[in-house]
């Protein structure tokens, strides 16, 4: 079996996939600015169900993989684009276009014949992701997950300006001043974020269909139904759309374990150690890298962070 | 045969002249409306990030255009003055409308003018493929000159409280984009004194190296002109984020006139209104209290 | 007199042996670092491009350790650089520090008797006889290349080692050494040796690794503290890059544009998309895409800092080279707040879809 495990700003994914990769097992952490402590209740959670020879291979992503590596001993890390993409792949050869909107960031992979070939990310502001989203709907005191229903009970989208999140946000709250319903108000702001996608993220991208949709904000029938009608193809949204980067970090473990051979987990029981990360600078050259070194028990793991390779190629 | 004229950038400045030159060499032109909202959305959508507002919404009015007329006039504006550039935007102008915008019929006149002949000889290769005859050309040109220089007569009411309004002509000139800033400041009983409508002498003798940007020359020296003689009560520098002209001449003006009243409006497709509004309505206040203040003292000296 | 610079990539180095060369007090700012950027953050207006702070820290930085006069080189626009030396004297004096600035603009647009004027403010407190301050500057121009050359050729072979770190541990020796070797001639010395060491790195000529052109704004692609190490980064994961606006070709392009001779292919290159110099370097990264391309290199990562005016314009017109040669560009647009995870991200996916079209091709 193969574990992928996505360490996002927001969340922390888990997947366990047997040998013809299907999904086995799926956890959805948050992360909460602790990513080492996510990760550990993730794994015991999951020790409970499987033993550590079970497991074949590791990989991770998200922006916590490097440090994930080391703790977990993982066999690779990729980054979180390329692992969308494997994941979609796999799960269908005709996808031509991700749409991935997570926690912090967004982004658009275009493939062809089962290659990436082109990809973005959102450069300026966080307008749009589901962290905007989140907080918005605890404004409006409505559960995000019903956040798509009320969306579709819209019948006069109200339009707002939504390229910047703090703009967005207060061209919302005076919406609201002016008596507009609550639906309304959603759908407005559904559309407005899936047009921003479009004219920011996607700018200059060939979109052709098959178009997945990936990521927690997928679960949003409201954004669903405005990229439908934005770009006038159909959008599927994938079963597993919220841990698609943890799927794809698992095939790549398997197929990184296909070369190398054995893997390098550390096993289960690390959820119960004490895993200290201790940063410091490093004075090999005038890049000061900021070396980030993990220690359990204090008993060195491993090292990541600098731009040489000199500390985390190191082997402990 | 219509060319279409995008009415963005300097061509707003130089509108009427353009026009009646074609018309005089018997080319009818088609000019985009005024920039609207349809328009900056299209300039956004199309064109690179990371150009600044003027730029976007020039691509929004080529945009326009593009299925309006035949041929879309994008001048390549190198020099007005000897030795002097207008920005490294104006000069690729043509490249990132061709490139963004995926559009092949526009003309990309090269424009190198700064004096009579040079001017003539940028006109006359634009025309040329036309087969104009030199007479009609001559007279064309001439009337081309004598229109050039329009916005000088902008009118302003004069009023105690004088503000001189500086930046780019077509942030000056393009209501939408400025919000309609000289019309506000007209309605607080400012008036308003731009480039165009005052002399100014050349003070860049203080600046170490001579400036290669006709805008920082014009605004460096028209905006210590009137300070120096007394001629204005504050400044207002309407600029675009983004710009790399202005960042320089802004700080190169601050760092020369010490405490002088000074307000940087900047601006791009996510400004709100309200927040203009209020910057500009605090500092005609600041203006009037600081006349007012003058006043007293006078009266007590 | 004490003077200081900029640090632009090797330049440094360059600069020791001529000051020392010529006998003339010098002071080489601290290399860039985070703080450098702080310093210079700090005191620049917020819109002006991120070479112009980086910059200011470079000369704060060595005011505190006794420098009194800036020797950096000029252009006449219309790109902002050319601008640098007004507000940064003004900038600089608002800090209570007059400090005198050299600026050797290029000799085709302030002629070459103004430009050798300027040059020998320079070597004014020099006792040498003008044939010594020749040599100086000749040794210098030398020193440049040489270091250049060696840097040019790590970073292409790197791909190719046969022991992985070989070229990265050498280029980073022969810097430390350089800097630390007492007067002009055994810098060079150095120099020499470690371009002998480096021929005889092994390398292995089956290997086929990815290789990247980093083509754009000339300042962000040299400064290694601008494009968060974009080099080293690569170089560490295997892969071959070259680039070719280094100082050394710099200095060769001012000198020969002042002859008014034409040299490069790169200008022949880019004609097609852009004949016109814009200003910067907007015309060289057009060309360097398409050069690169046609040398067989599977993608180019386009570097420049936030509000460039000539690469946004390169920007523009980049999209058709990569859909008409078919090769993959990747642009990252750098400032203070440039957040790493993102960018590195950025720099991964774009290394694993090249790898994805090359599997594809075999």
């Amino acid at each position: 079996m193969y574990l992928g495990i996505d360490v996002g700003s927001v969340s922390t994914d888990i997947v366990v996939l047997d040998e013809k990769l299907n999904v086995m097992h799926k956890l959805y952490l948050r992360t909460k600015g602790r990513p080492i402590k996510a990760v550990q209740e993730g794994l015991y959670e999951l020790s409970k169900y499987y033993k550590d020879s079970d497991i074949k291979a590791v990989g991770t992503t998200g922006s916590g993989r490097y440090l994930t590596k080391v703790l977990v001993g993982a066999d690779i890390a990729k980054n979180e684009i390329t692992a969308h993409a494997i994941a979609a792949i796999n799960l269908d050869r005709e996808v031509r276009t991700i749409i991935e909107i997570g926690g912090q960031d967004s982004k658009i992979i275009t493939i062809e014949n089962g290659v990436v070939t082109d990809f973005a990310m959102n450069t300026v502001c966080a307008a749009g992701t589901g962290s905007f989203l989140d907080r918005q709907a605890e404004r409006l005191e409505i559960p995000i997950e019903k956040f798509g229903e009320y969306a579709l009970k819209s019948k006069n989208p109200v339009r707002i300006a939504g390229r910047c999140a703090v703009f967005a946000e207060s061209d919302m709250i005076h919406k609201q001043q002016l008596g507009y319903d609550v639906s309304d108000i959603i759908a407005g702001l559904c559309n407005a974020l899936a047009r921003n996608f479009i004219s920011n993220v996607a700018k200059g991208k060939d979109i052709k269909p098959k178009i997945f949709f990936q990521g927690g904000v997928a679960a949003n029938i409201g954004m669903k139904k405005a990229f439908e009608e934005i770009l006038n193809m159909e959008i599927y949204v994938p079963e597993h759309h919220d841990v698609m980067g943890a799927i794809g970090a698992a095939i790549l473990a398997k197929e990184q374990i296909e070369d190398i051979g054995k893997t390098s987990f550390r096993g289960f029981r690390i959820y119960d150690m004490s895993v200290k990360p201790n940063t410091f600078k490093c004075n090999g050259c005038s890049n000061m890298c900021e070396i980030v070194e993990l220690k359990e028990n204090d008993i060195n793991i491993g090292y990541f962070g600098d731009k040489c390779g000199r500390w985390s190629r190191v082997a402990v | 045969m219509i060319i279409g004229i995008p009415n963005a950038l300097l061509n707003i400045k130089y509108r009427d002249a353009i026009q009646e030159f074609f018309q005089n060499i018997g080319v009818t032109t088609f000019v985009s409306p005024k920039t609207n909202k349809e328009i900056l959305d299209l300039g956004v959508l199309n064109c690179v990030d990371e150009a600044c507002l003027p730029v976007k919404v020039f691509h929004g009015h080529v945009e326009y255009l593009r299925d309006r007329c035949d041929f879309i006039l994008v001048p390549r504006i190198m020099k007005l003055q000897k030795n002097e550039f207008i920005c490294p935007k104006f000069c690729g102008l043509p490249e990132m409308i061709k490139y963004s915008l995926d559009i092949k019929n526009i003309i990309a006149p090269t424009i190198v003018a700064y004096d009579n002949k040079t001017l003539k000889k940028s006109l006359y290769e634009l025309v040329k493929p036309l087969n104009i005859k030199k007479e009609k050309f001559e007279k064309a040109f001439e009337a081309f000159k004598s229109n050039l220089y329009k916005y000088r007569n902008l009118d302003y009411k004069n009023s105690d409280l004088k503000v001189l309004l500086l930046g780019h002509p077509y942030l000056i000139y393009d209501d939408f984009i400025n919000m309609n800033i000289i019309k506000k400041l007209k309605a607080f009983g400012v008036s308003v004194y731009t480039e165009d409508n005052v002399d100014f002498y050349d003070y860049t003798y203080r600046l170490i190296k001579k400036p290669f940007w006709t805008f920082l020359r014009n605004t460096y020296n028209c905006a210590i002109s009137l300070i120096e003689t007394g001629k204005i009560d504050g400044i207002i520098y309407v600029s675009s984020f983004a710009c790399g002209i202005d960042s320089f001449s802004i700080d190169l003006i601050k760092k020369d006139i010490g405490s002088f009243p000074y307000l940087v409006l900047k601006i791009d497709e996510h400004t709100g209104e309200a927040g203009i509004d209020t910057r500009l309505e605090a500092f005609v206040d600041l203006l009037k209290r600081r006349a007012k203040n003058e006043y007293n003292f006078s009266t007590l000296g | 007199m004490n003077i200081t610079f900029p640090h632009l990539g090797n330049t440094y180095i360059a600069a020791k042996v001529l000051f020392e060369g010529l006998g003339v007090d010098y002071t080489i700012p601290p290399l860039s670092s985070k703080k450098t950027l702080e310093i210079g953050c700090l005191y620049s207006p917020d819109d002006v491009c991120l070479p112009f702070k980086i910059m200011i820290g470079n000369y704060v930085e060595s005011i505190q350790r006794g420098a009194d006069t800036v020797l950096i080189t000029g252009s006449c626009g219309p790109c902002r650089f050319g601008e640098y030396c007004e507000l940064q004297k003004k900038i600089l004096l608002s800090l209570d520090k007059d400090i005198k600035f050299i600026v050797i603009d290029e000799p085709a647009k302030i002629g070459i008797r103004e430009f050798l004027n300027r040059l020998s403010m320079v070597a004014k407190d020099s006792k040498l006889s003008k044939a010594k301050k020749i040599k100086a500057l000749s040794m210098a121009v030398k020193t440049i290349n040489l270091i250049d050359n060696i840097e040019k050729e790590c970073r292409f072979f790197a791909g190719f080692e046969k022991n992985k770190g070989e070229f990265a541990r050498l280029l980073k020796t022969v810097k430390l050494e350089a800097i630390e070797a007492k007067g002009a001639e055994k810098t060079l010395k150095v120099l020499e040796e470690h371009y002998e060491k480096l021929k005889k790195i092994e390398i292995d000529n089956f290997k086929n690794p990815i290789k990247i052109g980093i083509i754009g704004e000339i300042y962000t692609i040299i400064d290694p503290l601008s494009n968060m190490y974009i080099e080293d980064i690569l170089m560490n994961l295997g892969v071959s890059t070259r680039r070719t606006l280094y100082p050394s070709w710099w200095v060769k392009n001012t000198v020969l544009s002042g002859l008014k001779i034409n040299f490069s292919k790169i200008y022949k290159e880019s004609k097609e998309y852009l004949g016109l110099c814009i200003g910067g370097h907007a015309r060289e990264c057009i060309g360097e895409a398409i050069l690169n391309y046609k040398h067989g290199f599977d993608g180019l990562i386009q570097i420049f800092p936030v509000g460039c005016m000539p690469e946004i314009v390169s920007k523009a017109i980049l999209p058709d080279i990569e859909r008409r040669y078919g090769i993959p560009i990747l642009s990252l647009v750098v400032d203070e707040m440039t957040g790493e995870a993102g960018y590195y991200t950025r720099v991964e996916a774009f290394l694993d879809l090249i790898e994805g079209r090359k599997k594809l091709c075999i």
